[in-house]
């Protein structure tokens, strides 16, 4: 079933710096996508408009069949979630107040809860390991912490197509690792993720399908095998110092790279 | 949460009833206690009765309403700005708002609150539009924008002053706040539209909440940004349009409350709103009782005591943010 479906998106900034051309994609229901590519390739910009954050660009995003545009903003966010980087908020909200807030399409603009809002609230909290913590303030909580409440908040929103920009960022290898394992259990239990990602070959480890862009176009899209070729990759990034090797535990095609000062000392 | 707010709630309630008592029995008569007790419990006459009931009881309301104002403005602004060290006097609103009554006063335009929310709410678009560079707004470009606009507007009301009046008295009152000179007609009007937006603001607060956090997060959270922007502009510009036609632009009452109350009591704007309102009706009046009873018998603005407050505690803020 289609879950989102993105028709000839165009889109540039006021300053005419950047522009996405013609990117069309189609996600169906229960995939886990990556979107990779280098700094600048349109990456945000694109999931903030299939996300219905942005407007001003040309094109379609249809969700379940239907324009974007045609859903209010409570029946979008019961559909599609966002989760975008935040390291500190400008006030520090409790993890409990910021998973809360995950229930208001649910709930009236006075954000008084029902019994069964609280209960989801709770659910998503210990789902994602967080009881202990949720009278915590979320400024004082390590990175990782703060990616888990920000995806236990999209938990508590019940939407099932979760978009989230760079979750990975500033997160150390033990932290990348339980993320991902939750975003995987995520998608086992029915909800389709698209995630912008510069972890490659996390990417392919735990994400189904891979989407390359550059310069605001698609560049690749199928499975990480298909994606993450040498050539692709020396392309898109214009890197030379790396080879891909297929992981012997998965299979799956991993990037390793090597300083060019290696290559001149042998 | 609850129960945080419900305590500091009280404690400042009962810190505003005290300085009310010290409020109306202070100042260049000062007034027995019981003799107060008395004049609330139906006791008419005495020599003190007239001072108490027509001059102090009058600016003692007018000090707890415009503080009560300014501080809930000032929360409101922080949270929309998502930055807890503006405030409508920083941000040049409120000398927008009193250049907008000075030119009603000057040029003979009946009413104040009108010209006073419109110089306010002008002001605010002036300063927030050019503090937006490439679609996001810079809070150091708005601030320094802020203290631009709110020092030519204060130079337009001297020269507007010493073109067509030349009474350096009004001048005063209108750069430094004064609330021995309330306009009382305008009261009404003050209280009712104060009491309306109090608590629409109160209403829609969680989802001012959502905005705090990040205006992506709001959207994709089902919350009509756009609209919650502008009513809180709005709720802000003439909240502080109104505390500006009443007595003057007194400063960094907006700034000093809500950071102290959301010290207390964390950052859900459905209990910062009341709670800056209580509190800061208690500075302000706090502030004022010293403003008139310090340099007996003469008196200094109000505006002077609440900057000798604000600015430490400004510097003290500053000091404590890695960022602005």
């Amino acid at each position: 079933m289609k879950i989102l479906e993105a028709k000839n998106i165009c889109y540039s900034y006021e300053n005419g710096n950047f522009s996405l051309k013609n990117v069309s994609l189609l996600l169906q229901a229960g995939e886990s996508v990556a979107l990779i590519g280098p700094n600048g390739a349109g990456k945000t910009t694109l999931v903030k408009i299939l996300a219905g954050l942005s407007n001003g660009y040309d094109g379609e995003v249809l969700i379940a069949g239907k324009q974007i545009t045609e859903y209010s903003n409570i029946q979008r966010a019961t559909m599609i979630s966002y989760i975008p980087q935040v390291e500190n908020m400008p006030f520090d909200f409790s993890v409990e107040d910021i998973v809360n807030m995950g229930r208001r399409p649910y709930i009236k603009e006075t954000g008084i809860m029902k019994q069964k809002d609280r209960d989801k609230v709770t659910e998503s909290l210990c789902y994602f390991g967080l009881e202990n913590k949720r009278f915590y303030g979320y400024n004082s909580l390590s990175g990782g912490e703060k990616r888990m409440v920000l995806i236990a908040r999209a938990f508590a929103q019940e939407a099932k197509l979760l978009i989230m920009d760079e979750p990975l960022t500033f997160l150390d290898v033990k932290n990348q690792s339980e993320l991902m394992e939750h975003i995987f259990k995520l998608n086992d239990s029915g909800h389709t993720i698209l995630m912008i990602s510069h972890g490659i070959n996390l990417a392919s480890e735990y994400l189904k399908r891979v989407i390359l862009m550059n310069n605001g176009v698609v560049e690749a899209d199928g499975t990480p095998e298909e994606v993450i070729k040498e050539k692709v990759i020396r392309k898109v990034y214009g890197l030379e110092n790396f080879y891909i090797e297929n992981n012997k535990k998965t299979g799956k095609p991993n990037i390793f790279m090597f300083p060019n000062s290696h290559e001149r000392s042998i | 949460m609850k129960s945080k707010v419900l305590a500091y709630n009280c404690a400042s309630s009962i810190i505003l009833f005290f300085l009310f008592v010290w409020s109306v029995s202070s100042g260049s008569v000062n007034v027995p206690i019981s003799d107060i007790f008395g004049y609330f419990t139906g006791k008419t006459g005495g020599a003190s009765y007239d001072i108490i009931m027509k001059i102090r009881l009058p600016r003692i309301i007018f000090a707890i309403l415009v503080g009560g104002m300014l501080s809930s403005s000032g929360a409101i602004l922080q949270a929309l700005l998502k930055n807890p060290l503006v405030d409508p006097f920083i941000t040049g609103i409120s000398s927008g708002a009193a250049f907008g009554a000075a030119c009603a006063i000057i040029f003979g335009v009946s009413g104040l609150l009108a010209p006073s929310i419109a110089g306010a709410l002008i002001t605010m678009y002036i300063v927030y539009r050019l503090s937006i560079v490439f679609g996001s707004l810079t809070v150091s470009r708005l601030l320094l924008i802020g203290v631009m606009v709110g020092s030519f507007f204060s130079s337009m009301i001297m020269m507007l002053n010493a073109v067509y009046s030349r009474d350096l008295v009004k001048v005063v009152f209108w750069l430094m706040g004064d609330l021995s000179n309330i306009n009382p007609d305008i009261a009404m009007y003050a209280i009712i539209i104060t009491i309306i937006i109090m608590i629409a603001a109160v209403y829609y607060a969680n989802d001012l909440n959502i905005m705090a956090v990040g205006e992506d997060d709001a959207k994709s959270l089902g919350v009509k940004t756009e609209f919650i922007k502008v009513l809180y502009f709005v709720f802000a510009g003439v909240l502080t349009a109104i505390s500006v036609a009443l007595s003057g632009v007194i400063g960094f009452v907006g700034l000093i409350i809500p950071h102290i109350t959301r010290f207390f009591i964390g950052p859900d704007m459905r209990g910062m709103i009341p709670a800056s309102f209580i509190a800061g009706a208690a500075f302000l009046l706090g502030a004022d009782t010293l403003a008139r009873t310090l340099f007996l018998p003469s008196e200094i603005p109000v505006g002077v005591i609440t900057g000798l407050i604000g600015v430490p505690v400004f510097i003290i803020l500053l000091n404590t943010r890695k960022t602005i």
